[in-house]
Parts: C-alpha cells; sequence; structure tokens
C-alpha cells in the first residue's frame, strides 16, 4: 500500500498531478461496444486502468409478474465490482456501497430511457468493473448508456460521465484511486450531453461555492469530449456501412 | 396568426441528410417537421433521434401538399405484437387449455386450444401430444395490448403447426430486404433454390425446400442478405451470382 | 442490483397537476411557502441507555437517531483513528411500503449520504478516540430509526444524527483489563467534535424547487438534491435522486435554497442541545 506521505498530489512547481497529468487532463480514454455477442447490446470503456464492461439485456419478460409495472419497463441496474478489481479482494456479495451506485445509476438511466414503449417488461443493465482505479461509477454510467445505445433502446440521449475532484487544493478532473482516496473531494457527474442537463450528481469530501463551480464547469468540459468519444465510438460500429453504402451510390451515378 | 405560420415555417428545417448515420440525441430537424416515433422523438421545438439509425427523407403528402419527413430506420429492432401479425412461435409451456409460445418478443403469446384444430380438450397430455415444447407453430397474433399478453391463432388457412423444414431467426431490421422490392429478393431465392419461404413479421424464417441442400442454400443466402455490412441492401443480381456461386462450389 | 420500484405508492396524475398549480401560485399542499421548512421538534435525550441519542420530529416525519459507543479494531490504513459507523432502518412501523427485512437501497443511500457528510469534513475528532493505539479504539455506531414517513427523511435522519452526535457523552474505559472494557454509564467527556455538518433536501416538482418535501411531494418529484453543508458554508456532500435531470443552473439555485435552509436547521439544533444541557446539567448539582 502507498503512504499518503509517498505521493505528492499537486506539484505547484511543474502544475501536474502525481501521475503527470495537468489538472484539466483526463486519461487515455478507450471504448468499444458489441463486445458480448449474447447481450442485446454491451460496451466496454477504460478511463486509465479503470475497465468496466457493461452488457444489457431486454426488454424482456420479467418473473414474478408482479415486479412489473402496467405503464411501461422497469430498469433493473447492477453495479458490480469483481473480486479481484481492487487492492484486496473484495467479496463478491453486494456491498453497501454497491447497493447504492446501482441505485444512481438506475435514476441517472430512468431519466434518459424511454421506459413507457415496453410495458411489464424489464430492461436489465448489468456493470462489472473489472479493474477499478478511481472513477468507476462514472465510467460504468458510460458504458452502460453506450451498451444501451448498442441495443437499440430508444433515450433521449447519450449519458456520459467524469468524476472531478479536489486534490492537494486543486480542482482536477477525472480522479484515479490514489486521488480519490487521499484528495479533499471526488465529485462524480453524468449528464445527458446534447440536452445539458445532469443526471448525476455526488459529491464525497468539502468544496466551498466557488470550487463547486469550477469543478462542475470543469466536468462539463469533460463530459462533451467523452461524448464525442462516444458517438464516433458508435458511428464506427454502424458505419462501416454508411461508408460502403455512400460509395455504392456514387458508383451508381 | 399567419405571421405566426410564417415564422415557424421559417424556424422549420430538417438539419439530417438522406443516409446520415445518427445516434440517440442527435437533431434531426427544428420546428414542425413529421418524424417516426419511437426513433425520434420531440424535445421542445427540436426533433432528436433515440436510437442508432440511417436517416431517410421522404416525400409525403400532408394536407394537400408534398412536405418532407425525416424518417429514422433503426439497425436495431425488437419485435412488438400486433393484431394481424403472421408469426412463428416457439412452444415454450403448456398448460391444460393453452399453451405458452415464444415469439421472438419482450411478450410471450398463448395460444388456446380453442384457437387451433384440436377438437377435444383432454388436458395436458392430449396439448402436449398435438404441439410439444419445443415444436414451432405458424399463427396469427389475434389480440394484443399495452395491458395483456399476446394471444395467437392458429386456425386459419395455412397456420398450424411446423412439421419440416427449418426455420431460422434474423434481425427484424433486415427483414426487408430479405423480402426485397415487391418481394423480388424472397422470389428470386425460391427461384434459385427451389425452396418455399415463409417470412413471419415476428422476423422469423420458415423455409421448406425439396431436399436439405436447398434448404442450407436458402439459410446461407439469407445469411448473406442480413450481414452485409452498409445501408443499401444488396441486389437481386449480387444474391442470385452468391446462390449460384455456392451451387457450384459444394 | 437497483430496480425500478414497484411497490410504490400511485400518484394519481390529478393529485400531481394539482400540486404543481399550487406551486405556479406560489403555494404548497400543506400550505407551506417554496422555502418553508415544516415545524421541527428535537428531543435530545430520549433513549437512556443510549450514549446519545435524539428524537427528531419533522412535520409528520419522525425519526430517532441512537449513538452507542463500543470497542473496535482499527481500520488498518488509520490504526490512530477512532470510527464512525452510521446505519439506518426502515422499520415497518414506519410506513406501509417498508416491509420487514435487510435495509433496502433507500435505507442505505439514506446512511452513506448522512455517513459521508460526517467522514469527509472529520467532524468528529477520531485521532481522540484511541484507547490502545493501532489495536484499539472507540467506535461510533449511529443507528438511525425511522419511525413516522412523511417524506424528507435524509433532513430529519441528519438532524437526529447531529443532535444526538452533539448530546453523546464518551464511556470510560476499564484500559487495565485484558482486554480493555467499556465501563457502561460511567462517562468520561463529551464526544469530541470538530465541525458541525447538516444535510438540507431540495426537491424539483415541473420548474419548481422546493424545501424540505413531504411524502407527497417527494412522490411527485423529477428529482431531489441532497446537500449537506459545514456550518460556515462549505459544501461536505452532495446527493442527486430521482429519475428526473437537472439543469446545471438549477444546481446552483437548490444549493443556494440548500444553505439557506441548513441554518435553519444548526438554529434549531443548537437551541435544543444548549437547553438539553443546562437541564442536565442543573440535574447534576
Amino acid at each position: 500500500m502507498v503512504k499518503k506521505t509517498d505521493i505528492l498530489l499537486f506539484d505547484e512547481e511543474k502544475g501536474v498531478r502525481h501521475d503527470g497529468r495537468k489538472p484539466e487532463d483526463m486519461r487515455p480514454v478507450r471504448m468499444q461496444v458489441g463486445v458480448l455477442d449474447n447481450a442485446q447490446g454491451s460496451a466496454l470503456v477504460e478511463f486509465g486502468k479503470t475497465r468496466i464492461l457493461a452488457a444489457v439485456y431486454g426488454p424482456r419478460e420479467i418473473l414474478p409478474k408482479h415486479m412489473t409495472l402496467p405503464g411501461r419497463a422497469i430498469l433493473r441496474i447492477r453495479y458490480h465490482m469483481a473480486p479481484f478489481s481492487t487492492t484486496e479482494r473484495k467479496n463478491p456479495a453486494p456491498s453497501r456501497r454497491e447497493i447504492e451506485l446501482s441505485k444512481v445509476i438506475r435514476e441517472a438511466l430512468e431519466a434518459s430511457v424511454f421506459t413507457r414503449l415496453y410495458p411489464r417488461t424489464t430492461i436489465d443493465v448489468f456493470i462489472e468493473v473489472l479493474q477499478a482505479d478511481g472513477g468507476t461509477r462514472t465510467a460504468g454510467i458510460t458504458a452502460a448508456s453506450l451498451a444501451l445505445a448498442d441495443a437499440g433502446i430508444p433515450m433521449r440521449d447519450l449519458i456520459a460521465g467524469v468524476a472531478v475532484g479536489k486534490v492537494g487544493g486543486r480542482i482536477v478532473v477525472d480522479v484515479d484511486e490514489v486521488e480519490d482516496s487521499m484528495g479533499e473531494a471526488d465529485m462524480p457527474v453524468a449528464m445527458m450531453p446534447g440536452l445539458g442537463k445532469i443526471v448525476l450528481l455526488q459529491l464525497n469530501g468539502s468544496l466551498s461555492r466557488e470550487e463547486f463551480k469550477q469543478a462542475i464547469n470543469m466536468a462539463i468540459g469533460a463530459i462533451n469530449k467523452i461524448y464525442e468519444m462516444q458517438k464516433s465510438v458508435l458511428k464506427e460500429k454502424f458505419t462501416a456501412y454508411s461508408e460502403a453504402g455512400k460509395n455504392k451510390q456514387q458508383q451508381h451515378s | 396568426m399567419a405571421e405566426d405560420q410564417q415564422a415557424m415555417a421559417e424556424q422549420t428545417r430538417i438539419m439530417v441528410g438522406e443516409g446520415d448515420v445518427v445516434l440517440p440525441g442527435d437533431v434531426l430537424a427544428v420546428g414542425d417537421v413529421d418524424f417516426n416515433t419511437p426513433f425520434a422523438y420531440r424535445d421542445g421545438d427540436v426533433i432528436r433521434a433515440a436510437v442508432p439509425g440511417v436517416v431517410e427523407i421522404r416525400k409525403i403528402d400532408r394536407n394537400g401538399k408534398d412536405v418532407e419527413k425525416v424518417y429514422l430506420k433503426p439497425f436495431d429492432l425488437t419485435y412488438i405484437p400486433r393484431p394481424g401479425h403472421m408469426v412463428i412461435g416457439m412452444v415454450i409451456d403448456i398448460g391444460t387449455t393453452y399453451w405458452v409460445v415464444d415469439i421472438n418478443s419482450p411478450y410471450n403469446a398463448q395460444l388456446p386450444v380453442g384457437e387451433t384444430i384440436m377438437k377435444h380438450t383432454g388436458g395436458y397430455d392430449t396439448l402436449r401430444r398435438y404441439l410439444d415444447v419445443g415444436e414451432y407453430i405458424l399463427a396469427e397474433i389475434l389480440s394484443f395490448d399495452r395491458n395483456r399478453d399476446p394471444i395467437i391463432s392458429a386456425k386459419g388457412k395455412n397456420y398450424g403447426k411446423i412439421l419440416d423444414g427449418k426455420v431460422i431467426e434474423v434481425r427484424l431490421s433486415r427483414v426487408p430486404w430479405i423480402v426485397g422490392k415487391k418481394k423480388s429478393m424472397i422470389e428470386a431465392i425460391e427461384r434459385e433454390t427451389g425452396a418455399r419461404i415463409v417470412i413471419a413479421d415476428n422476423a422469423r424464417i420458415w423455409i421448406k425446400g425439396p431436399d436439405r441442400r436447398s434448404e442450407d442454400l436458402v439459410v446461407l443466402a439469407i445469411k448473406n442478405i442480413e450481414q452485409t455490412k452498409r445501408v443499401k441492401p444488396p441486389s437481386v443480381e449480387e444474391i442470385v451470382d452468391y446462390i449460384r456461386k455456392v451451387k457450384e462450389e459444394v | 442490483m437497483s430496480l425500478t420500484p414497484s411497490q410504490i405508492p400511485l400518484v394519481p396524475k390529478v393529485k400531481k397537476d394539482t400540486i404543481i398549480s399550487l406551486l405556479e401560485e406560489g403555494k404548497r399542499i400543506d400550505g407551506r411557502k417554496l422555502d418553508e421548512v415544516r415545524p421541527i421538534k428535537i428531543e435530545p435525550g430520549y433513549v437512556e441507555k443510549a450514549d446519545g441519542s435524539a428524537l427528531v420530529r419533522l412535520g409528520e416525519t419522525v425519526v430517532l437517531a441512537g449513538i452507542k459507543i463500543e470497542l473496535g479494531t482499527p481500520y488498518p490504513d488509520s490504526p490512530n483513528e477512532g470510527i464512525m459507523m452510521v446505519n439506518a432502518e426502515f422499520v415497518p412501523v414506519a410506513s406501509p411500503y417498508f416491509e420487514p427485512g435487510p435495509p433496502d437501497e433507500n435505507a442505505f443511500e439514506l446512511a452513506r449520504v448522512i455517513d459521508r457528510s460526517f467522514r469527509e469534513t472529520h467532524a468528529i475528532k477520531l485521532d481522540e478516540l484511541v484507547v490502545v493505539p493501532g489495536q484499539k479504539v472507540l467506535v461510533i455506531w449511529d443507528d438511525i430509526y425511522v419511525l413516522n414517513h412523511a417524506g424528507n427523511l435524509i433532513d430529519a435522519g441528519a438532524i437526529a444524527t447531529l443532535a444526538a452526535l452533539a448530546t453523546t457523552r464518551v464511556p470510560s474505559v476499564d484500559k487495565d483489563a485484558d482486554p480493555p472494557i467499556i465501563k457502561r454509564f460511567e462517562y468520561e467527556k463529551e464526544l469530541p467534535m470538530e465541525k458541525m455538518v447538516i444535510t438540507a433536501t431540495i426537491a424539483k416538482i415541473g420548474q419548481h424547487l422546493v424545501v424540505d418535501p413531504n411524502d407527497e411531494e417527494e412522490s411527485v418529484a423529477d428529482s431531489r438534491l441532497s446537500v449537506s453543508f459545514v456550518r460556515d458554508g462549505t459544501i461536505a456532500g452532495l446527493q442527486k435522486m430521482g429519475e428526473g435531470a437537472l439543469e446545471p443552473s438549477d444546481v446552483d439555485d437548490m444549493i443556494e435554497l440548500g444553505w439557506k435552509t441548513a441554518k435553519k436547521y444548526f438554529d434549531e439544533i443548537e437551541k435544543a442541545v444548549t437547553s438539553y444541557k443546562r437541564m442536565l446539567k442543573n440535574n447534576a448539582t
């Protein structure tokens, strides 16, 4: 384990964080969609070493029937950390934290998914944290939203998320595990960026009002970048087609 | 009022073009433009995509005027039953007076004994002898709404248990390609293979050929169309060429 | 796993319309103004067997917080600090929709929101709760019991927690015993607190923001934001709840409204705690 004194969270001289990033820098982000054959939709999202797999099953029948709702589909969301995803092995039974995060992620997705189209069914979203290095819930919801789009489930907008924080006195974007555990504040934010709406917002730690404003603006900036990446990975999947189609049309004309 | 309408017309415009690939949240149009739900939706004055899909601009007649409609063709679809649809169902459970049938939808269908050609009901065993779990049936959706599971009937002409041939499942969004314009594609495949093909509305296809080889040929041809990775379907000629090539290879 | 609740009370659409049309006129269904909290009653010392406790009534919502202090092993990463644990139980007496059994996601959420606000601000001087460095520390258990659910359980739970902690006494420990044991009901000192922390929840219904939502308002609210504050106004936690979305400007407004509300909560708690302590002192002499 790293001792608190071993790490300089923010190097004022060089203006960089413990891993060399500037305050506004995200870690390298990678995304893939359609990674699981059995699921209706799936995605793999990485923020640095944080690696999340999301799968969507449904809309499908749910038993027992009394869990269904007459006018809409229900959402069932499980945020779960693999036992090997953390420094110390995590007991695979759901923790209080995982139960809470499943709830806030579900409520965020409810804001986007058109659940009324599929009464009396369930749409299941399973989020597995394969490796945890900070920002797992926001990477998780980013992956979940990609998987829902991949499954073709109608929704208002994609959802993109990032964790901002206060580390060594600085507001920084995309906090990793070291910054999360030693920093002063960790603030996960997720939005429907096209609509400019916040669907998930939590803060663990202390911020002044001014710091909060700075943090939320930084989050919005990063979220817009993540949104563009989501769109490009989805477009790539769906339009190896389009390009072939367009070329073909041109040949014909 | 007239000014309002004029203002509306000025603000009304389509922001996407034919063949564009769009994603949930993307703006398709602004103002009073027609679109197809639930694949697109209205958000105040803006019309946005709700699913990944390809844009088609269709000319429609609205109150005697030609206008453009944004039509979003989704890449993926969930089959939702409608009365009158022909479906291929698979029996998954048997009650004393009905079968529970999977119709490739979030909603399982019920097939009551009275909606089959079975004369008498003798409970579970009799039902099972007529139609067992795992067997396919060609049937029609009698009723379905938001509150009740679909009821299907196998009484009509051409309906009933599927006794031979092959049943395959394809992506619902690809069914129009497999059928082809005015059934041109499916008729071409039937001609080339000698098989009879029934495409149900729930994206299941029943293939009955003179022999196994012809049925396999149909399956290959259909999978070839389904897996084409482009916006426009392959042409009938392309598929006919493909079938002939496979025939030679075997 | 989190499921869209199917056991929620069904709110007739008429009721939602009524609530919203009243809000448009600046009124609420129970007659309050939009930024008005329900009457607060705080009774510290409600449970004598607890080391600290408070019964809180926030309108019709009733919450009881009890603090028990035990001996425990410190966390490996902070060997010289005591531990605070928050647990919430939504017991079936409180609502027809609460069922017996392990806490559900709402109870976990409530406990964790309050836990974080105290933990992250280092509100309790945990370093003063060490018995044997690296081996034995005091564990502060805060058990929040919801006795009647009439909305805004988080604020009621936070008020009860702060009132209970502020009146908690630390029992003496027999360090000579092996292992050391707590001497029940022999008190050594007051719980050492560094900061006062409270949480205020704002609901968004239609386009309107209301403080301290009651259960009817909660059932029609699009979303809620719980904002935790330290006494000096620093934000000590945020939790967005509900199936709706918020504009960034909503969040700013909710934080401001939250701070106005939090100041009222602090005032009420300080009044109740002061008079309770005065009473204890009078009884002692």
